[in-house]
Parts: C-alpha cells; structure tokens; sequence
C-alpha cells in the first residue's frame, strides 16, 4: 500500500502565527492564555483563554484580501498559505484533480452569527443584513476559500465532529492519498470560537476553569478555549520524492471509533479502541511509540478517561510512555485541536524533545502515566500519537514517525 | 459579582454558617426540584436522583444568586450526599468571596 508523508505544516494560533512562533511557546512552556478581549460582555464569569487577537491578524499580507470571510474562513487560508509554501509545491502542481481539501472545523462562522443575528434581534432598526452573511457562515467556507486560492478541483469539503474535527479531517485525507485517490491533501482544522455569546454557553457547562488548565494535574478544574487553524500537506511519500520534496514527516496511521454512548461523558473503551485501530493501521506495536500528545482537556473527567484508555491501549507498555497536554499553552482550539497538537506532535520529533504540561501541581492517583510536567524533556522520539475525543463520543487518534 | 450579591454574600459567611447552608439549601431543592424536606445531610444524590446535569444547575443557580462562578471540579465530582455538597459549596464561596 502506498505510504504518506507529511510535507508541509502551517497554523496560526495565540501563540502566534506560524509554526516556529507555535512551537517556541509550545517547547519553551510560554502560555498565551491571557485575559479574553470582547466587543462587548454579557454577564460573563470566565475572562480568561487563548485568544488570537486582533492586531495579530491586521499585519499579515494579503489582509484586505481575506478580511471578508469569517474569522475561522481566514484562520484556515493563513495556516494554509504557510503549509502550500513549505510543501515546495508548485502552483500547477498543487491545482487540479489530484489534490483534495478536507478541513475540520467544531463550529463554523461563529463571529458572524452573533453578530448578524445580534443586529437583527435586538436593534430597534436593525442594519441591512449582509447578503455574504450565509457563505460566511457555511461550514465548508473554509474548504471552498483554500481550493479557490490554490485551484485545487479535487475532494473538498468540511468534517464536524467537535474537538476531533481537525485529527479526522487528516485521517481521512491521509486515508484518501493511500488509497490513490489523490497524489495529496491539504487537511487540518479551524475554528474561532472564542465569541460572547458562545463562550457563556460554555461557562455554563462548567467545563471552564476560571484560573488556569491544568491536564493530569491534581487540583484541575477545566479547560481553557482556544482557537487557530492548522493545516497540514499529506502527499504520497512516491510522489514527494519524485517531485524532490523535503519529508518532515511521516503518516504512520489513523484511528477513528465512536463510544455510542453518552453525548458528554468520555468512555475509556471508545477512545482505546481509536488508538488501538491507528496501532493496527500503522501496523506498529504499542512498544514502539515512544511520545503521546493527549488530548488532556485538564477536566477531571477527560484526563481520567484517558488514562484509562492509554492504559488499555498499551497495557504494561503505557508506562514507557511520555505523555503532555500541550493546551495550557495553546487552549483548547476545538475543531482545530487536532491538527495544531499533530503539528506539536511532528515537531517534538524533529526536535527530539517532548513539549511540556504547564500548570501542573502534582500528580493524581487516577492520572498516573508519566507526564512531561511543567519543563520539556529531550529525549528519544521515533514515533509519537496525537489524541483527539470530542463530545459526542468521538474518538480519533493519529500516529506520525520520523522520515 | 454584582455589589449587591456581594453584600448578600458577605453577610452570610459573616452570619452563622446555618444560615449560608440554608441559603445553599434552598438552591438545591429549586435546581434539583427536590421538596426541601427530603434535602437531608446523608441522602445521596443518587438516592434523590440527582445526576450530574443537576450538579450543574445547582452550581448555575449559585452563581445567579451570589455571582459566584464554581466549575466542576475534584471536591465537587466527590461528594455522594446533602451534606457533603452543602460543605463544598459553602467553602468554596468562602474562598471566591476571600479571593474578590
């Protein structure tokens, strides 16, 4: 069977835009949590997430090409845009047939709902609705935006599965260049969530931490939102070396399950069985990952699950695992989690070095794998898992190695 | 907070600790629309039915009464009874009124 390599990697999150900007804060432990910057609140108790702010995004170029689409449309071109660069692919090469487009996204134009519908509820005239209001809104934006402006003509379109969004949007991209399809994908995820009116739906699920995310830690109460896009190239690795690509990467498997279960509640059997199928898939043994990047919310639940469920992937091998939650640095980024922690995922295995979990106090009975708390660890990485559970019961898990 | 749930806030952690968990009391039979009289300290939530969904009404109905936002933590998920959830709401009230 043909394999996969990844040759390009973009993202834009609090942390910055672009990888380097990324995963310096991600290795070098800097948070980009910090107090939460509204147009206007309502009665909001929780001010605090990673948020991409607005003066970040009105230095890069082409602004006033981009402007018009929802945040997470913009988002998804501005990781996109990084990722096409670095794959070295030609503008003939990338357009046509023989590329898709598969994005992952939680949410969708949330800023531009609030805002329109805002408007036309509660002012007493209320302004001329935008006629753009709907291709703003329309989940598949995103995909459409990013293969206009590289004329890619093949597969597009957008896959919702809340927080796993983004790592099935690469699995099943991926899965599509193995199955000769397409020669690549332009996959990842996007989503620019952190909105009034949807940011107190959260607050009021009790999820939220008021003062910091804390994965695996004792004393955690919750996550922390975030928001961003990554993209990623994923090429067939023939094709790549044909065409004298670098290989960053390459994609060794994907794992996807649903727990059938309860649309909260994470079931540990549901997510061991996603990474056991991208086990399977890659055609590996559990011996031999070395590097976990959880999904590791910092809610009680979710990293107690999780546990569990490494634990019942990988049996006695769970404990020569190094496992971090990159999102007290980064937020939770919903839709596009997946891909922003692939990333971190690829380059903590080009660095050698696993990133680590910030905030944390000391360790919890119920989470007692080896985490890389509060400073990076060098160490040996030849293989490592990135882990994505959304509500729903979702489960989608992937596994990147060394070229 | 809003001054006012403050004040209120303040006057019963300052006041007999019976008061605030008459206070916390009468939340939790509106949120889990349970009659008062079967809120007593060693029912199990289970017993009373309530699931953790109510949990989150109860914590949504403090923060409408005292401005006071509670996520769902450790202490929280831990308790089994009445008396148990009054004793972590109540403290940690206390310690979100400390800390503003």
């Amino acid at each position: 069977m043909p394999t996969v390599s990844i040759t390009g990697m973009g993202c834009i999150s609090a942390c910055g835009v672009g990888v380097e900007a990324f995963w310096k804060a991600v290795r070098g432990g800097i948070s980009a949590v910090g107090p939460t910057i509204f147009p206007r609140w309502f009665n909001h108790k929780v001010r605090i997430s990673a948020q991409i702010k607005p003066d970040v995004l009105e230095s890069l170029p082409d602004r006033e090409q981009i402007a018009k689409f929802d945040l997470f449309t913009q988002f998804g071109l501005i990781a996109a845009r990084e990722a096409v660069a670095q794959s070295g692919l030609r503008s003939d090469e990338v357009a046509g047939p023989r590329t898709a487009v598969i994005i992952g996204s939680g949410v969708g134009g949330q800023w531009t709902q609030e805002e329109s519908l805002l408007s036309l509820y509660l002012d007493p005239q209320p302004t001329r609705m935008d006629p753009m209001t709907i291709p703003r809104i329309m989940m598949s934006a995103v995909a459409s935006h990013i293969s206009m402006a590289y004329g890619v003509t093949g597969p597009t379109f957008v896959g919702s599965s809340a927080c796993a969004s983004a790592a099935q949007a690469i699995g099943v991209g991926a899965t599509m260049v193995r199955s000769g399809l397409v020669d690549r994908a332009i996959v990842g995820g996007t989503d620019a969530a952190i909105a009034p009116g949807i940011s107190r739906a959260w607050e009021t699920m009790r999820v939220l931490s008021p003062d910091a995310c804390r994965p695996f830690s004792r004393s955690r109460n919750g996550m922390v939102l975030g928001e961003g896009a990554g993209v990623i190239i994923v090429e067939s690795t023939e094709v790549a070396r044909a065409r004298g690509a670098t290989i960053i990467a390459d994609f060794l498997g994907y794992g996807t399950s649903s727990d059938a279960n309860d649309i909260l509640r994470c079931d540990p059997v549901g997510a061991s069985a996603a990474m056991k199928a991208a086990l399977a898939d890659a055609r590996i043994d559990p011996r031999d990952v070395n590097y976990v990047n959880a999904h590791g919310t910092g809610t009680l639940l979710n990293d107690i699950s999780e546990t569990e469920a490494l634990r019942i992937a990988f049996g006695a091998d769970a404990d020569h695992l190094a496992i971090s939650s990159t999102k007290p640095t980064h937020g939770h980024a919903l839709g596009a989690t997946g891909a922003l922690e692939l990333i971190a995922s690829v380059m903590s295995i080009r660095d050698q070095c696993a990133p680590p979990t910030l905030n944390w106090l000391g360790r919890d009975p119920k989470c007692d794998l080896d985490i890389v708390a509060n400073e990076a660890r060098p160490m040996n990485i030849d293989i490592a898992l990135s882990n994505s559970f959304a509500f729903g019961g979702i489960n989608a898990c992937l596994l990147v190695g060394k070229p | 907070m809003t001054m006012e749930q403050d004040k209120k806030l303040a006057a019963l952690l300052a006041a007999k600790s019976a008061d605030l968990e008459a206070s916390i009391l009468e939340v939790i039979a509106r949120e889990g629309m349970i009659s008062a009289d079967k809120l007593t300290a060693d029912a199990t939530l289970e017993s009373l039915g309530l699931s953790s969904l109510d949990v989150v009404h109860i914590l949504l109905g403090i923060e409408d009464k005292y401005g006071v936002y509670l996520p769902l933590d450790e202490s929280l998920e831990k308790t089994k009874n009445i008396g148990e959830l009054i004793m972590v709401l109540s403290s940690q009230l206390a310690e979100k009124s400390r800390a503003s």
